[in-house]
């Protein structure tokens, strides 16, 4: 049998779900991390970009997908934005942290920080939070530590999801894979 | 208002990952005429003409007409608690819409290449196949008064709701009184068909833990409920999975 993969989008929406900002990711199932990846936000209604799936799977990095017995998580991304920045340096097995990109989320702009150790996600943490209104704040206070524990429990646990509020900020993704690429690890 | 939804689809062979991504673009296009026909805040949507009156029965679209009779099933099933027909500014179906549109999307992923699909809209999530051959799909119930913990891990094989006073402060309207009410800090429903475990999470976190007197005669449906005191309530049936499994 040929080696499974695993796919991940992951749209934003307005509403109930309106235009979506999308990405791809591809590596082999077993790995956990899957970084969440967002270009941009996209504005209440808007309709998605015609490519908006992208086309993951082209991976320059040796640890890519098409090598499912690494053990590297490979993170494969096509971005239509400004989220992501790539690195050039080696993978490293010492704890390591990035900050990612400063993002705006529509309420306001957040960056986080996301430290791996021995290729594996120990930490998510904001570094930079700012809201424009209170409710924006209750937002803030209540997506971002949900996020953090998904994209932490989603590598220890086998969870595959959390069933619950989500106000959440694509731009919390984006900041997380834009560190993550800094690493090196996507 | 932003929410976040994602699709996750496991699949075989690295040659088919094209026709995996068509999949998924059908699944998000799905998702996105739901929206558009049922969007309570878009004026063109069909559902905004028909609260405007608008459109008369026979006008309706196949799915509006769908909607309104598992409005009516969902009512009926959940003794009233359920009642889209209750709310200010007419007929709202919401909290059942959302359900059944990750409901339809979910079942565009499915093809012979896919052995397990997952999308989660805003903590509704419906899942198809599995996601490995080891054990099946797990998700975590958030808790209501900790952000960043969990309550329990449930084993779910179809769909996993979760409705809570944390969520959308004033979003749930008690049907009877017609005033805002949350009874419990979180109802989190799992059962065969999305659209019905979103309506009947709302359903509970509005009535309270009384609500498990018509739940648990549903079949196939179960649930897990956190009272504001952190007591936890669950149906027999639930698979509770320990975190180190």
């Amino acid at each position: 049998m040929s080696s499974p993969f695993y796919r991940r989008i992951i749209i934003s929406a307005a509403g109930l779900i309106a235009g979506f900002v999308a990405v791809v990711t591809l590596h082999p199932t077993g790995v956990t991390i899957s970084a969440a990846l967002i270009s941009h936000r996209s504005s209440p209604g808007s309709r998605p970009p015609a490519s908006a799936s992208g086309t993951g799977g082209k991976s320059g990095s040796t640890d890519g997908p098409q090598a499912p017995t690494t053990s590297a998580p490979s993170v494969t991304s096509t971005t239509q934005g400004p989220a992501t920045t790539t690195s050039t340096s080696q993978p490293s097995q010492g704890p390591q942290s990035a900050q990612g990109a400063l993002e705006q989320y529509g309420y306001g702009e957040l960056a986080v920080k996301v430290t791996v150790s021995n290729s594996k996600i120990t930490d998510v943490s904001v570094t930079t939070l700012q809201v424009a209104e209170s409710y924006s704040g209750n937002i803030a206070q209540q997506a971002v530590p949900m996020l953090r524990h998904e994209v932490l429990s989603q590598q220890s646990a086998n969870i595959y999801g959390i069933s619950g509020a989500t106000y959440t900020s694509q731009a919390y993704a984006a900041s997380v894979q834009s560190a993550l690429s800094k690493l090196h690890f996507a | 208002m932003g929410t976040l939804s994602t699709i996750n689809v496991f699949y075989i062979g690295h040659q088919n990952g094209v026709l995996v991504e068509n999949a998924i673009e059908q699944s998000c296009q799905q998702l996105i005429d739901c929206d558009n026909r049922f969007s309570a805040w878009k004026q063109d949507s069909e559902l905004s003409r028909y609260r405007g009156g608008e459109l008369s029965d026979d006008q309706l679209s196949r799915d509006f007409l769908e909607i309104l009779k598992r409005c009516h099933q969902a009512k009926e099933l959940s003794q009233g608690w359920f009642d889209p027909w209750s709310l200010e500014g007419g007929f709202d179906p919401t909290g059942l819409v959302k359900g059944w549109a990750i409901q339809q999307a979910i079942s565009k992923l499915k093809s012979d290449v896919v052995f397990g699909a997952v999308i989660n809209v805003g903590g509704d999530i419906a899942v198809c196949g599995r996601p490995n051959d080891d054990h099946g799909w797990h998700f975590a119930v958030q808790s209501p008064f900790e952000r960043d913990k969990i309550s329990c891990i449930l084993e779910v094989d179809n769909s996993i709701a979760t409705s809570g006073g944390y969520e959308r402060a004033g979003e749930l309207i008690d049907p009877f009184l017609k005033i805002p009410c949350s009874r419990l800090a979180s109802a989190t429903v799992v059962g065969p068909d999305l659209c019905f475990a979103d309506a009947f999470a709302t359903s509970l976190c509005i009535q309270g833990v009384q609500g498990l007197t018509w739940l648990k005669d549903i079949s196939n449906y179960g649930a897990v409920l956190i009272d504001y005191d952190g007591e936890s309530y669950t149906t027999e049936d639930l698979r509770l999975i320990n975190p180190r499994d």
